[in-house]
C-alpha cells in the first residue's frame, strides 16, 4: 500500500509542478488591455521612427509577447556585444549577465525585442512580392516558419490568426504594395486582438519612400474612424539605453 | 575479495582519476566550446535564451555552469566544476555498477581503472561541456535502480528517477539506459512469485511513476528559465522540442572545418583508435587538446561483447542487461546517418569497459599465472595511457607526440 501511495504522490506532484510551470510561463507575459480590432474602438499610436516602436513597447513594459509586424523589412540584424579584444571569461560573464544593447534602429528593432524578451514570437507579414523574393519560392506556399534557436519567426503574406492579444506594428514600408483602404479592410476582417497598435512612419529608414509614408498617413486618417490615434513621443529616459 | 579491500582500491582508483582530471587544469585555456558554453549559460539563466552552441541539446549544462560560476567564480576550476566532479565520480560509479552486473570485484575494479585512465573521458572532464554528465547520471540511475531491486527500498527508485531525469536533461541518449532499466524492473516485477495481480499492478504503477513520470518532469523543469523569462507555455515547449529533435537528426556542427578533423563515424569507435580534438591559442602558442581512445581497451570491446553474447546462456540476467545496455546505446549511433563525434561514445564506454573487464577476468579466472597476465596487461594499458594523457591535457603540441596531432590538422593546412 505504501508503494501505491508513493506512486500516486509522485504522479500528483509531477502533474502539479508542470501545471505550476505552465502557469509561470503564462503569467510572465505582460500585456495591457486588449481590444478586438474588428469590434472595439482601440487606441493606436502614430510613431515616427522604427526605434520609437521599440521604446513604446518598453515604456508600456510589455513582455513575452507575440508581435505581428507588417512591412517589407525584417529588422533582425544581430548587434554585437559591447566588449572588444580577445575573449575573457570574466568579460563574457559580465556581458551576458547584464545584457545591454546601447541603441536600437530600423535595422534590428525586432531582433532587440526578441533579445530583451518583449517578443517571444514574431509574425512578419510581407507583401507577396517581397515574400517571393526573400524566400525564392515558386510554390504557392505563403507561410514559412523558421526558428531562432528554438523561438519561432513566422513569415506570411496575410494577417495571421493568433488567439492571444498581439503587439501589432504596421510599418510604412508595407504600403509599397498595398493601399490604406485595402489594409483597413483586411484588418477589420481579421480576428486579431491587440493591446498596442502602432503605425510607424519609419522616418529613420532610408529604404522607405515618401509615397509609402504618405499612404501610411492616409491609413492613420482612415483608422481614426475606428481608433483613438495618439501621436507618440518617447520619453528621453527610455531612448537613452536599452536593458 | 573482502568489501573493505574492494572499496579501498576503488577509492584509490578514484584518487588517481581525480589527479589526472585536475592536474594543470588552471593553466588550460578555455576552448571555443567553453566560451560559448559560458555565454549561453548566462543567456539561458538570466534571459531564458538558447544559444548557438548545441542549442538542440537539453539545458542542464547551462544551469550547472551558471551555478558553478556564481558560487566558485570565473576561474578554470569554477566554470569546469560540474564536469570535473561528474567526471571523477563516474570512476567509482563504473566500478559499483560493474560489481552489480558482473558479480566480480576484480572486473569492477578493472572497469573502474579503464575509466580512470581513459583519455577521452579525461579530456572532456576538463571542459565545461556536458559530455561527462551523461555517463555519471546514467550509471548512478542504474546503480540506484539495481539497489532498489536488491533492497526493495522505494526511496532508491525515486532517486533513480530524479537522476535519470537529470541525465535526460544532459542529453537525450540517456533515455536508452532509462528505458532498459525500466524494462528490467518490469520484467523482474512481473516474474515475482507469490504476489497477486493487484500487488504486481501496484508495483508497476510505482515503476511508471518513478521511471517515466518523474524523469520526464525533472527534464521539463530544467526548462524553467525559458518559460519564466520568455513567457512560453508548455504547448510551445513541446513545439520547440520537436524542432530540437529535427535538428538533432541532421546536425552537422557549427564549424564545417571541424568535420574534416574529427572522427565522426561511430562504426569505427571500437575498430580503430578514434579521437576528439579541440584547438585553442595560449598567447601566441597553439594548444591542441586531443583525447584518443586507448586501443588496448577500446579495441577489445567488440570481441568481449561477442564473447559475452556467445556465452550468454551461461550467464544470468545481469550480463544480458549489460549486453542490452551496450548494444541499445551503441546501435542507434551506428545506424544513424548523422555525424556523431567520438565524444558521444562516453555514453557507451562504461558498458564497453565493463564487458572488457568482465571477459578478461573470466578468461583469466582459472589460469595459474593470472596475476602476471593482469599486471602485464595493465602495464600495457598504462604505457599507452601516459602519452594519450599528455595529448588529452594539451601538452602534446611541439613534443614527440606532434605527429599524432598532425593527423587532426585540416586538409587545407597540410
Amino acid at each position: 500500500m505504501k508503494n501505491f501511495a508513493l506512486a500516486l504522490l509522485i504522479i500528483a506532484g509531477c502533474a502539479a509542478s508542470l501545471i505550476v510551470l505552465n502557469h509561470v510561463g503564462n503569467t510572465a507575459r505582460v500585456q495591457g488591455r486588449a481590444f478586438a480590432l474588428a469590434r472595439e474602438r482601440f487606441p493606436a499610436y502614430a510613431v515616427k521612427t522604427t526605434g520609437d516602436v521599440y521604446f513604446l513597447w518598453q515604456e508600456q513594459r510589455v513582455h513575452g509577447r507575440i508581435v505581428v509586424h507588417l512591412g517589407r523589412f525584417l529588422h533582425f540584424m544581430e548587434a554585437g556585444h559591447s566588449s572588444g579584444g580577445p575573449p575573457q571569461i570574466a568579460t563574457i560573464v559580465a556581458d551576458h549577465e547584464h545584457f545591454t544593447i546601447e541603441r536600437t534602429s530600423y535595422k534590428d528593432f525586432l531582433w532587440v525585442a526578441f533579445q530583451t524578451n518583449i517578443a517571444r514570437g514574431i509574425y512578419t507579414v510581407l507583401p507577396p512580392a517581397d515574400f517571393k523574393e526573400r524566400f525564392d519560392t515558386t510554390q504557392p506556399q505563403k507561410y514559412i516558419v523558421i526558428h531562432e534557436y528554438g523561438s519561432p519567426r513566422i513569415f506570411t503574406t496575410s494577417l495571421p490568426s493568433v488567439t492571444e492579444p498581439v503587439l501589432l506594428n504596421i510599418d510604412a514600408s508595407y504600403f509599397a504594395s498595398t493601399d490604406a483602404a485595402r489594409l483597413m479592410d483586411e484588418l477589420m476582417k481579421s480576428g486579431l486582438k491587440a493591446d498596442i497598435v502602432t503605425i510607424c512612419l519609419a522616418e529613420d529608414n532610408p529604404d522607405v519612400t515618401d509615397l509609402d509614408r504618405q499612404k501610411a498617413r492616409d491609413f492613420i486618417t482612415l483608422l481614426s474612424a475606428h481608433a483613438d490615434i495618439v501621436n507618440y513621443k518617447p520619453s528621453s529616459r527610455l531612448s537613452k539605453g536599452i536593458k | 575479495m573482502v568489501p573493505r579491500l574492494f572499496f579501498s582500491m576503488l577509492a584509490f582508483l578514484t584518487i588517481i582519476g581525480a589527479v589526472l582530471r585536475i592536474y594543470w587544469l588552471a593553466d588550460t585555456q578555455p576552448t571555443g566550446d567553453e566560451f560559448y558554453t559560458i555565454a549561453e549559460a548566462f543567456d539561458y539563466m538570466v534571459r531564458g535564451h538558447y544559444g548557438l552552441e548545441m542549442w538542440h541539446h537539453p539545458k542542464l549544462r547551462d544551469i550547472f555552469v551558471f551555478l558553478a560560476i556564481k558560487f566558485f567564480g570565473t576561474n578554470a576550476e569554477g566554470f569546469r566544476l560540474a564536469s570535473i566532479v561528474f567526471g571523477i565520480l563516474t570512476i567509482p560509479l563504473t566500478g559499483l555498477v560493474a560489481r552489480l552486473l558482473t558479480r566480480s570485484d576484480a572486473a569492477a575494479l578493472l572497469a573502474s581503472f579503464f575509466m580512470a585512465v581513459d583519455a577521452i573521458h579525461i579530456e572532456l572532464s576538463r571542459q565545461a561541456i556536458q559530455e561527462v554528465y551523461m555517463p555519471f547520471f546514467l550509471l548512478l540511475g542504474i546503480y540506484l535502480a539495481l539497489r532498489y531491486r536488491d533492497s526493495n527500498n522505494a526511496v532508491l527508485l525515486v532517486f533513480s528517477g530524479v537522476i535519470f531525469g537529470l541525465g535526460l536533461a544532459s542529453k537525450w541518449n540517456v533515455a536508452i539506459p532509462l528505458a532498459l532499466t525500466l524494462v528490467l524492473l518490469v520484467c523482474q516485477g512481473l516474474k515475482q512469485d507469490g504476489e497477486s495481480a493487484f500487488e504486481k499492478s501496484k508495483e508497476l504503477l510505482l515503476f511508471f511513476a518513478t521511471m517515466v513520470v518523474l524523469p520526464l518532469t525533472v527534464y521539463i523543469l530544467t526548462y524553467y528559465p525559458w518559460l519564466l523569462h520568455r513567457g512560453y507555455d508548455l504547448g510551445e515547449w513541446f513545439t520547440t522540442q520537436k524542432i530540437m529533435f529535427a535538428e538533432n537528426l541532421v546536425h552537422q556542427g557549427a564549424n564545417p572545418e571541424m568535420l574534416q578533423m574529427q572522427d565522426h563515424n561511430p562504426l569505427l569507435w571500437f575498430v580503430r583508435p578514434v579521437g576528439f580534438a579541440d584547438f585553442l591559442m595560449n598567447g601566441n602558442e597553439p594548444v591542441v587538446v586531443l583525447g584518443v581512445s586507448n586501443p588496448f581497451v577500446w579495441l577489445l570491446t567488440l570481441p568481449a561483447v561477442g564473447y559475452l553474447m556467445f556465452h550468454v546462456r551461461k550467464h544470468d540476467w545481469r550480463h544480458l542487461f549489460l549486453l542490452a545496455l551496450f548494444w541499445c546505446s551503441y546501435l542507434p549511433f551506428v545506424l544513424s546517418r548523422r555525424l556523431t563525434g567520438a565524444n558521444t561514445a562516453l555514453t557507451i564506454t562504461p558498458f564497453a569497459f565493463m564487458a572488457v573487464a568482465s571477459v578478461i577476468t573470466t578468461l583469466l579466472k582459472e589460469k595459474p599465472h593470472r596475476n602476471y597476465y593482469v599486471t602485464v596487461y595493465i602495464g600495457l594499458v598504462v604505457l599507452i595511457a601516459l602519452p594519450l594523457y599528455l595529448l588529452a591535457i594539451g601538452k602534446g603540441y611541439g613534443t614527440i607526440l606532434q605527429p599524432i596531432l598532425e593527423l587532426y590538422r585540416p586538409m587545407h593546412e597540410r
